[in-house]
């Protein structure tokens, strides 16, 4: 059966201009270049990465908020890439986003009712108690009580308000859900009451999801699958137990083996922010910036395994090790010795 | 080399003006805390009425070690870090209680009596770069301003001590890289400048607050490393505030949690992860995402939002969210604010009505 | 840097072009007739025609355009007379070269300008910033009450009670008027030192205001926070901090309104008598002497893409983040 969303060689350049009177371009920041991966319908594929990988910009390319550089996104088959407008309405009901902000995303003037029905009134399903009553179920599928119909998003705690924003996503009961961060914003206790939520709703409702997120431990709980960007490109992708088991890309190794975990027997002079059993990796250095990335392997510059290879060759994303969709692109894929 | 500035420091220091007579050693530092906060409380009086961000609030710190405050979002910890250096906007903020530092009470000093003690012997490092880092002026002037006034230092010497304090932090071509405004620093270099700023006076207190939360993992953890080394190093108390219990676990020595502006749970942080005493504390820990845990399985989050501060609720502030209320029995959790009182051992503390060894009972770790 | 000079050049030529085209334009949808008006009692068709012609009249407007064009560009012939690049061309009314009458008024409003903008910065941010460092106490407040007040007075009101105060009655200053400032400075001080006075207290209470809440505002700033922290003494952390962010908010209301301050210029030289380009423009529309108005409206645009350069450039002096 054919992907739901296929992404191929999709690139979004930002050009840099100086000048505010006949500007000149002095460059672009590659905030997305040439990445490639499929979401299988009620599948949810984790998109993970540090600050400025291109994360967000990837999720508002598949939703189409903005135009893509090059590359092709096929939506059932449909490739929506260059649609216009017209094109796009009867697809913007089927794939609905969910934004970081719980503050800001939504109009603070509209009642939650108002808010969650807009979708389905901007383009125009069901009729006016159709939607009434829509609302209240939605209300319910996403844990608020269906008397708040009426108050305005300030009356609410921000994991009430990110439940506001999932609802209005559900709303026109979508395929497909892209998720930028929706629980970044929000304190661990909520946190996890809306990641409970999402995993939920996405294998009661079937939703296929691209669930955006820098924090992996929070990914893993809701993705199948999950890939790995840095600075505009995948560098590994893979089912979720794999990568988090099984990587073989050293960013994901230096990714995961950065994660501060709570460990039982922890105490001082353990070293800091380490996995169970793992290997610990320091990467030096910060992310290089996207407006002129480093030539061959993008991480060569904080790779502890850069070789001469890897400044003049970029290593293609290939199928690797035994797992089936496992892509890694690295000249020296290698799983962590234990 | 760290010694040596030490000395110098100290040489430099004897006739600024500024009592500085605080030992940097010596007996006394064993017996008694450098940092002793006693029922602190800050207020602001907003357009809603009064907000209770910090409410009675104590805890010490001993030199050479490091103390987490954790808690969530308006839990009072940035509050709690800006008062005991008197940074609260007075016109807005209204503050009690003591903040006894090396002996001397910093709540009843004025700004004037304040600024001997900031940037010398208690410094700060808040937690975005970007923003904590004046845009109009150089590294240069950033580090050596406070640092010439204190010390009379020259112009040269200020930015000798520059230099060596960026090269201490791990900036690569300190030199070069002095002359620099904050926006040419990655948000990593730029959080190093800022550590390099607190230790410019050689403190004997750093309170960072959130110092990693801007930043990616990866280069959380590299800062981590660098305060966690600096600490060890220079023997200097870490105050250090943050929301992600992974941070505390890695370094630690004790913690503090807080919640709605009270200490709920402090004690050695190995003690307090593994066996937490409190059900706010056993309810964070469980609530967190792991890289080990079940994946399929759902996460166990708190009930409920926390509290709103202008209006509180009574008891327990917990108590609206907390799982374990009935088994206290009757209303007290809803009616009587537990005290927060050592568990036997007085380096264990907690605030809760349930019988101590309660909450183990229940389970054997909360660490899946 | 070399790069936005010239942009800022091109720029520059590209908005004197299209305001020269709008004045024709706007010239030509007036319903009055300029050769009518030079024509006197006695006009004859004859010689209404012969003006029309000198004056240039008779041509299609885009012709017309173009030969100022070619003037300003590369030189212009009038009938047997050459006016050498750049040529403004000759007034409809006396005949005068408008270059040379630009060129005669324009220090007349430029010290004006001038003399009144650093009157209004120094006055106005000294002021303010005092005001913001005893924020709620005394001198605050005094201050605060002394803006509000200029700030609801007028040019003209003001001007003549104080010129009427005191020039004429206590003699405390010169009367106002403009001199060459290289034939005699201190008579061009002296005449001018009531005008500028009357400006500031008038535009720099509105800067007191501004700079005291920007200043304000820029003490909420966490890097003022950051220098606080660092022990450093509350007027330090005012004075080397705190104003540099206010600095650019003041820049930047400066730039916005040196515009509505060339549009004062008109009743400030009006009522103080002096005679620069703003009353040159007036007279100029009044008598439609369509190529005095041009130059005075080039004259004008220029001024003001100057000043907004001079600005650009502060920006990038104060702001290390802002490059040109
Ligand atoms: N509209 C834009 N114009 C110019 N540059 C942009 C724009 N949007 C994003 N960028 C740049 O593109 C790069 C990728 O940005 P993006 O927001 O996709 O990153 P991200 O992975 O979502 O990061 P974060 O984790 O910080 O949200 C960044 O360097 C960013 O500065
Ligand atoms: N200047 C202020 N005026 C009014 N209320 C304030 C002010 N500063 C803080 N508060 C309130 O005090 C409470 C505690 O704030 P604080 O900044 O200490 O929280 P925090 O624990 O640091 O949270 P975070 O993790 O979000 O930084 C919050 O409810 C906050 O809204
Ligand atoms: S290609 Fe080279 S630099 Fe890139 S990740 Fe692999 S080993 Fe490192
Ligand atoms: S006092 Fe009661 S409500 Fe509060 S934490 Fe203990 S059991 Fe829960
Ligand atoms: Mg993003
Ligand atoms: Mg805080």
């Amino acid at each position: 059966m054919n992907p739901l969303l296929e992404v191929s060689g999709l690139a979004k350049h930002f050009p840099v201009r100086r000048g505010a009177v006949l500007a000149r371009r002095v460059g672009a920041v590659k905030a997305v270049d040439g990445i490639g991966f499929t979401v299988a319908r009620g599948e949810s594929l984790g998109l993970v990465g540090e600050s400025g990988c291109g994360k967000s910009t990837t999720g508002r390319l598949i939703t189409r908020l903005l135009e893509p550089t090059a590359g092709a996104i096929r939506y059932d088959g449909q490739d929506i890439a260059h649609a216009g407008r017209r094109e796009l309405m009867p697809l913007r009901g089927r794939i609905q986003m969910v934004f970081q902000d719980p503050y800001s995303s939504l109009n603070p003037r509209h009642t939650v009712g108002e808010i969650i029905a807009a979708p389905m009134a901007s383009l125009g399903i069901g009729s006016r108690t159709g939607r009434r009553d829509r609302v209240l179920e939605l209300l319910e599928t996403v844990g608020l009580d269906a008397a708040h119909v009426h108050r305005y998003p300030h009356e609410f705690s921000g994991g009430q308000r990110q439940r506001i924003g999932v609802a209005r996503a559900l709303a026109t009961e979508p395929e497909l859900i892209v998720a930028d961060e929706p629980v970044s914003a929000l304190d661990v206790s909520i946190q996890a009451q809306i990641v409970n939520m999402l995993r939920r709703l996405q294998r009661e409702l079937g939703i296929a999801m691209l669930f955006i997120a820098h924090d992996l431990a929070v990914v893993r709980q809701v993705s199948h699958r999950v890939a790995v960007m840095y600075l505009g490109r995948i560098v590994e992708i893979a089912d979720r137990d794999t990568l988090y088991e099984r990587s073989q890309h050293p960013y994901t190794q230096a990714l995961l083996s950065a994660v501060p975990e709570v460990d039982a027997g922890i105490g001082i002079g353990r070293e800091p922010g380490r996995g169970a059993g793992r290997e610990r990796i320091r990467l030096v250095g910060d992310v290089p910036s996207p407006l002129n990335p480093p030539s061959g392997c993008r991480f060569r510059t904080r790779c502890p395994k850069a070789a001469e290879v890897c400044a003049a060759q970029e290593p293609p994303l290939v199928p690797i090790g035994g797992a089936d969709g496992h892509l890694t692109a690295c000249h020296f894929p290698a799983l962590l010795p234990v | 080399m760290v010694t040596s500035v030490y000395d110098g420091y100290d040489s430099d220091n004897s006739d600024n003006g500024y009592d500085n007579t605080g030992s940097h050693e010596g007996e006394e530092a064993t017996v008694r805390p450098l940092l002793a906060v006693e029922d602190l409380a800050v207020r602001f009086d907003t357009e809603g009425g009064t907000v209770q961000a910090v409410n009675g609030l104590s805890f010490s710190l001993r030199r050479g070690r490091t103390l987490a405050v954790v808690g969530e979002s308006g839990s009072g910890k940035s509050a709690t870090g800006l008062a005991i250096l008197g940074l609260h906007d007075r016109r807005r903020a209204r503050i009690s209680g003591r903040v006894e530092f090396d002996g001397v009470d910093l709540a009843g000093l004025q700004e004037r009596g304040l600024a001997a003690y900031r940037g010398s012997r208690i410094a700060m490092v808040f937690q975005d770069a970007l923003t904590a880092l004046s845009p109009y002026h150089t590294i240069e002037r950033q580090l050596t301003d406070a640092y010439r006034r204190r010390t009379g230092a020259s112009r040269r010497a200020a930015r000798t001590r520059a230099v060596e304090m960026l090269a201490r932090v791990g900036i690569p071509d300190p030199v070069r890289r002095v002359a620099e405004y904050p926006h040419e620093f990655s948000g990593g270099m730029r959080q190093r400048v800022m550590i390099a700023m607190a230790l410019m006076g050689e403190p004997d207190l750093v309170i960072a607050d959130e110092p990693t939360t801007a930043l990616d993992v990866t280069v959380q953890a590299q800062i981590l490393d660098l305060l966690a080394g600096l600490q060890a190093e220079s023997d200097l108390a870490l105050l250090l505030i943050t929301h992600d219990l992974g941070v505390v676990s890695g370094v630690a020595h004790d913690m503090l949690v807080m919640y709605a502006g009270r200490g709920v749970e402090q004690g050695p942080a190995a003690e307090v992860l593994a066996a937490p005493e409190h059900p706010y504390t056993r309810g964070l820990l469980r609530s967190v995402p792991t890289l080990h845990g079940d994946p399929d399985a759902d996460l166990t989050p708190i009930a409920g939002s926390p509290p709103d501060l202008l209006d509180p609720p009574p008891g327990c502030a917990f108590h609206p969210r907390c799982d374990q209320r009935e088994r206290v029995g009757g209303d007290r959790c809803a009616t009587e604010v537990p005290a927060f009182v050592p568990l036997g051992d007085p380096e264990r503390m907690r605030a809760c009505h349930l019988p101590s060894g309660a909450l183990e009972a229940l389970e054997g770790s909360v660490i899946r | 840097m070399f790069g936005y000079i010239l942009r800022r050049g091109l720029g520059a030529v590209l908005i004197l072009l299209v305001v020269s085209a709008v004045t024709f334009l706007l010239f030509y949808a007036l319903p009055a007739d300029p050769a009518r008006l030079s024509c006197g009692k006695t006009c004859t068709p004859q010689s209404l025609a012969q003006i029309r012609h000198s004056m240039g009249l008779d041509r299609p407007l885009p012709v017309q355009y173009w030969q100022f064009l070619h003037g300003v560009f590369a030189g212009r012939h009038f009938d047997t007379v050459w006016c050498a690049a750049p040529c403004l061309g000759y007034s409809f009314v006396n005949q005068q070269s408008v270059s040379s009458t630009l060129a005669d008024r324009f220090p007349a409003t430029l010290s004006l300008a001038a003399g009144a903008s650093v009157l209004i910065l120094t006055v106005g941010v000294g002021f303010g910033i005092l005001a913001a460092l005893r924020r709620g106490r005394a001198l605050d407040k005094q201050l605060t009450a002394v803006a509000l007040v200029g700030a609801s007075m007028q040019v003209y009101f003001l001007g003549i009670v104080a010129r009427y105060l005191l020039v004429d009655q206590l003699d405390l200053l010169p009367q106002p008027g403009y001199t060459g400032i290289t034939s005699d400075p201190g008579k061009w001080f002296g005449g001018m030192l009531l005008p500028w006075i009357t400006l500031a207290v008038v535009s720099a209470a509105t800067y007191v205001r501004f700079t005291r809440s920007a200043m304000i505002e820029a003490e909420s700033q966490e890097y003022v926070r950051t220098a606080r922290a660092q022990g450093l003494p509350p007027r330090v952390v005012h004075l080397r901090y705190a104003w540099r962010a206010a600095l650019t908010l003041v820049l930047t209301q400066f730039g916005l309104d040196l515009g509505v301050f060339l549009g004062s210029a008109v009743i400030t030289e009006t009522t103080f008598n002096i005679h620069g380009i703003a009353q040159l423009a007036v007279t100029s529309v009044t008598n439609l002497d369509l190529p005095m108005i041009t130059g005075t409206v080039l004259v004008a645009a220029t001024f003001i893409v100057v000043c907004n350069t001079a600005v650009d450039f502060c920006y990038a002096l104060i702001d290390p983040r802002v490059r040109l």
